[in-house]
């Protein structure tokens, strides 16, 4: 191999060089593999859904009247807010990575911050959603015992073959494991809107935050699938 | 030999078939055996060709010097890929077609069939025959020549209730029935096998099933021959007993082997003995405890055992209360 | 490294090997080929640990009443046998180990294009089987490999310890096959065009697109499992009105392409030897290239052949087990390809070609046997039997491990520098077929004669097939232990290799043996067409005069 492998990017002035990989031959290899690579991971992400999205059209043709009770019980309202919340952080997301491409050092750390705030946003709602759920003890199987005011609605419909348990194990585990994945993207979103205060990310290497970006609106969708069926369809 | 309770080997009273299958005793046996033989001559006849050519080969054009070239050189040969495509592809539609008209007599049950009710849990089979009540562990009887329907159930885990010389088998589920049907074509007494793993004593899942003449299993069914019975007017000890065989619990706990403990304790010098529970409480046992035990055998669990073993079984507290006499007397 | 001392080859060459020394500069090595290395010493160990627990079997089952163990023992050692083989051994052995040092050579690559992720992949298929290993210490699962519900959740061992031991080892191989994807796309040589590539490196990336589109659907699984265990969702368990058969189709969508995860990765190691040791193209190229992406895409859709007797549906039984025929076809076609390539060649029996010859024959009866299993009536006597595990030990066993053995013997000299005891090799590979096939030739009679699986004690009337196969199992371990010991010898006191050492002409072997830390002196551009030998013969003429 001959160093005319290892060279840098273009780097404004005031940003730190990145240098392309030994083994790429240009930076538009290394760009173009990264790619892909998290492409693939993103249908990862999508198939380890996709097999909770298969339990709940299974158990959702077992149990139809169930999922349409529960469904009700849910808040429709908190839900499209979220929805809601997510979408704009979308957008945030979008503009933040525009920025790093344009090397603007703040307004790519203020977008970042701003989709991160989104996400937390999102967790605090979905905070009171679950105690909500926990007070009214309308959870999964074990500890399916249900005082709050949909009591008598959910007892009732046990008394018909129902099987409301089940539809709160799929709600909590599909919310659940989503939560976890803003949760996960907030932090990831954070450590790199330091980078780009530090001046790592520019016009000549914004891969790492485009890569984010792509995540976080995996995230997004995952839930815009997630909201109708589990808020709406039933 | 490890197992002081080594269990009674099923018997089978007819030898193998040529084809080293189990005798044919039910109407599937002889479709299912023909079609194992023409897929075995198939296979013959593709393995001798492939290795025949292999070997050949090998010998023919060995490399005898280091830069021997290969002696021909095609990469392709179109009406020939065409053909060990599409020759396989057709043999294997055949297979599929033979295989599937078969597998389809399998799934519907005629309508006049004798139905028997089967109740699998960890490890043994509880089986209630027509017009009985009372189950038969691990024993079922079946007549010759009519349609036997089973529907079957688990209480606990998967199981997999596995006739091989009636050539059926079908996984028993808990929370969903499942059936098999056959008619038997002759006379004689055949193993039956559990084929799906159901935990530590699976191996001893196993009974028999006899076919008798129609008038015999005629005779058996009027006077409830297929059905422990229960007489109040005998013993309290050995009414217990044939409780004991009939809820299967002999399928488990030894009542000759004192030694046997873990996964379940012998039955012999049990009663008023003190156990020491996993957190360290000492019980003895007694009509409580005992009753206790087998109706929530969850609630308290010996050292050295393993809670959930014993599932919770379909017995009341008057069946338990019998067997509990016939435990007293084990000393 | 300067330009100039790259070309001047000196006696005391630096290679990947020497370059560097020291425990991080292995196990904190972003080269492919010390990472190969790494998973090939690894996934070697595991075997080992996995033949132990076999040969603990095979000794139990020498009388019928159980020699060995209590029966619910027995139940943890097959369980082990069968998460160290399939989990920790079959599904990395070719595709990180033989893949890792051998495809991006065959690319013209430096290196695989995400360098430090192979080395996660590494880290996290360590993290896995250090969770299966610790997991022994409050006694071994005993669910089978399969953790079919509700058994898994009600077990009392450690069923949450190797749950998440796998679902680790999951994302190891689900990252190792994402690079393998995203390398063949953008690392290939220049001229290196599609059909230029190595039959290996068609496979890999065949097998590679099962991982990363198989393994999340296990991965789900084995959460939802964990989950089960923790807090009872209910999902998989029927008192809480879930279905313990759904668990199982979640199962089988991952585990059956795991099967294809095994056995593709070994079907390319055979083209690849095959025509090095024939010294010819392989016959019908393209449709082996093809037949390695049919069987990807219809791996996804016969897991329902696991299930014959679980009670789906009539339309659902005719439907997996035509789709299942189907998919022996392009297996059928690579066979027969493979016999095509040795008619006329050049025949070097030597100790690759000896692995790659006892793979086909034991490769054609597993796909044979195979379609006894796919005729649904048949099937139904046939399930749960030991002809089923009689048939899956020869394509897994039998044909994957054997094509690993294959494969580890015709790249050692390029990687190593060293050679191997022909002799001893033979004579190894010798004992291996026999052992092997003697070991799981009688169990396809016991199963037919309807011998279940998974059994700690059994009629006596197979004790006779048993101790045959008990006997096999012995000779086949012998053969293993002397593999090993030639390895080893090999490595301290082999003979120095060639570096075209078989007279091969992929990429790979363009360069000194061991090959330098990027692969290539030069950048390698290709202009030649795939497996074209008669380079090889010009080569010769030029020396000669």
């Amino acid at each position: 191999m001959s160093d005319a492998h290892s060279h840098a990017t273009p780097t404004p002035t005031g940003f730190v060089p990145h240098n392309v990989a030994h083994h790429f031959k240009t930076w538009e290899q290394e760009f173009q593999a990264a790619k892909l690579g998290f492409w693939l991971f993103l249908a990862t992400e999508v198939l380890l859904f996709g097999g909770l999205f298969a339990a709940y059209i299974y158990y959702h043709g077992a149990y139809p009247e169930t999922f349409k009770v529960c469904g009700e019980m849910l808040s429709w309202k908190l839900g499209a807010l979220n929805t809601s919340v997510l979408l704009l952080s979308s957008w945030t997301m979008a503009m933040g990575v525009r920025a790093a491409q344009l090397s603007k050092k703040t307004a790519c750390f203020n977008w970042l911050i701003i989709t991160v705030l989104c996400g937390g946003a999102f967790m605090v709602v979905k905070y009171f959603e679950y105690s909500a759920k926990i007070e009214h003890g309308t959870l999964p199987t074990a500890w399916f015992h249900p005082h709050g005011p949909e009591a008598e609605v959910l007892n009732a419909l046990i008394a018909n073959g129902g099987q409301p348990s089940m539809f709160f194990s799929i709600y909590f585990t599909m919310t659940g494991l989503h939560g976890v994945h803003v949760l996960g993207g907030m932090v990831v979103i954070t450590w790199y809107a330091i980078g780009v205060a530090r001046g790592r990310y520019h016009s000549g290497h914004y891969l790492p935050i485009d890569l984010v970006g792509l995540y976080w609106h995996i995230v997004d969708i995952i839930w815009i699938f997630l909201f109708p069926l589990l808020y709406l369809v039933p | 030999m490890l197992f002081q309770q080594d269990p009674t080997q099923p018997r089978s009273t007819l030898p193998d078939t040529a084809w080293g299958m189990p005798p044919q005793v039910s109407t599937f046996a002889e479709d299912i055996d023909g079609l194992y033989e023409f897929t075995f001559w198939i296979s013959i006849f593709f393995f001798v060709l492939i290795t025949g050519v292999l070997l050949y080969s090998v010998v023919k054009w060995r490399r005898r010097t280091e830069d021997q070239p290969a002696a021909g050189n095609e990469t392709h040969n179109t009406p020939l890929e065409v053909t060990w495509t599409v020759v396989p592809l057709i043999l294997v539609m055949i297979i599929f077609a033979w295989g599937w008209r078969g597998c389809l007599d399998m799934t519907v049950a005629p309508p006049d069939a004798l139905s028997y009710q089967v109740r699998a849990r960890k490890w043994s089979w509880s089986i209630t025959h027509p017009n009985h009540s009372e189950p038969l562990t691990n024993t079922i009887y079946v007549p010759l020549g009519k349609p036997v329907k089973f529907i079957m159930s688990s209480e606990d885990v998967l199981h997999s209730f596995f006739l091989p010389a009636m050539r059926v088998k079908r996984d028993v589920l808990p929370g969903r029935l499942q059936m098999v049907w056959f008619e038997a074509t002759k006379i004689g007494i055949f193993p039956l096998f559990c084929t799906e793993y159901c935990g530590e004593r699976h191996s001893f899942m196993i009974g028999e099933i006899h076919v008798v003449s129609a008038d015999e299993f005629e005779r058996g069914t009027k006077n409830l021959d297929y059905g422990p019975k229960d007489d109040p007017t005998l013993p309290l000890p050995e009414r217990g007993k044939r409780k004991y065989v009939a809820k299967g619990c002999v399928a488990c706990h030894s009542t000759t082997d004192a030694n046997m403990r873990a996964p379940c304790p012998s039955f012999v010098g049990l009663w008023g003995r003190e156990e020491e529970m996993i957190d360290g409480t000492k019980i003895v046992v007694d009509e409580k405890y005992f009753i206790e035990s087998v109706l929530k055998p969850l609630e308290k669990t010996v050292k050295g055992y393993i809670r959930g073993a014993m599932a919770p079984q379909a017995i009341t507290e008057d069946e338990v209360k019998l067997i509990m006499e016939y435990v007293k007397t084990l000393k | 490294m300067t330009a100039t001392a790259v070309n001047v080859p000196t006696p005391t060459a630096k290679h990947y090997l020497n370059i560097s020394s020291g425990f991080w500069s292995w196990f904190g090595t972003l080269d492919h080929k010390r990472i190969g290395l790494m998973y090939l010493i690894g996934t070697t160990l595991a075997f080992l640990v996995g033949g132990l627990f076999a040969l603990l079997i095979r000794t139990h089952l020498w009388e019928h009443t159980g020699m060995l163990f209590e029966p619910g023992t027995y139940n943890q050692v097959f369980t082990l046998h069968g998460v160290f083989m399939v989990f920790v051994f079959i599904i990395p052995a070719i595709p990180a180990a033989l893949g890792n040092l051998a495809l991006p050579g065959m690319l013209g690559a430096p290196d695989v294009a995400l360098p430090r992720l192979n080395l996660v992949s590494f880290y996290l298929w360590m993290i896995g089987t250090v969770f299966i290993v610790v997991s022994l210490v409050w006694g071994a699962v005993d669910t089978g490999w399969t953790f079919y519900t509700p058994y898994s959740a009600q077990s009392a061992t450690p069923v949450i310890a190797v749950g998440t031991g796998i679902f680790i080892l999951g994302f190891s191989s689900i990252f190792t096959g994402l690079n393998f994807i995203v390398t063949t796309h953008k690392m290939r040589a220049p001229g290196m065009t599609w059909f230029r590539m190595p039959l290996f490196v068609w496979a890999i990336y065949a097998t590679a697109l099962l991982q990363v589109l198989a393994t999340p659907v296990l991965g789900i699984t084995l959460l939802l499992l964990v989950f089960e265990r923790l807090y009872h969702i209910g999902i998989f368990l029927p008192e809480f009105g879930g279905d313990a058969v759904l668990f199982q189709h979640f199962f089988w969508f991952y585990s059956h392409p795991a099967v294809y995860i095994m056995i593709l990765p070994a079907m390319g190691v055979i083209s690849d030897v095959i025509s090095v040791h024939a010294r010819k193209p392989v016959f019908g190229y393209r449709m082996v290239a093809y037949s390695s992406l049919a069987i990807a895409i219809i791996s996804f859709l016969v897991w329902g052949h696991h299930m014959f007797t679980s009670g789906q549906s009539e339309f659902a039984l005719m439907a997996f087990s035509f789709l299942t025929f189907f998919v022996g076809i392009p297996s059928a076609i690579k066979v027969f390809n493979w016999v095509g390539t040795i008619w006329k060649g050049s025949i070097a029996m030597n100790a690759p070609m000896l692995y790659a010859m006892s793979f086909l024959i034991i490769f054609v009866i597993g796909g044979l046997t195979g379609i006894f299993l796919g005729a649904l009536s048949l099937d139904i006597h046939l399930h749960d039997t030991y002809y089923v595990v009689a048939h899956f030990h020869y394509v897994m066993m039998g044909s994957t491990a054997v094509a690993f053995f294959a494969g580890v013997h015709h790249w050692w000299p390029k990687f190593t520098g060293k050679m191997y005891s022909e002799f001893w090799a033979k004579v190894a590979g010798t004992l291996i077929f026999i052992g092997f096939n003697a070991t799981f030739l009688p169990q396809f009679v016991m199963g037919s004669q309807g011998m279940p699986r998974r059994y700690a004690t059994y009629l006596e009337k197979w004790e006779g097939y048993h101790q045959a196969s008990t006997i096999g199992a012995f000779v086949l371990a012998i053969g293993v232990g002397m593999m090993i010991v030639y390895f080893v010898h090999s490595l301290i006191a082999g003979e120095k290799a060639k570096a075209n050492q078989w007279g091969a002409v992929t990429l790979e072997w363009d360069s000194p043996s061991p090959p330098p830390l990027y692969n290539f002196e030069k950048d390698p551009v290709v202009t030649r067409e795939v497996y074209d030998y008669s380079v090889l013969t010009h080569k010769a003429e030029s020396h000669r005069a």
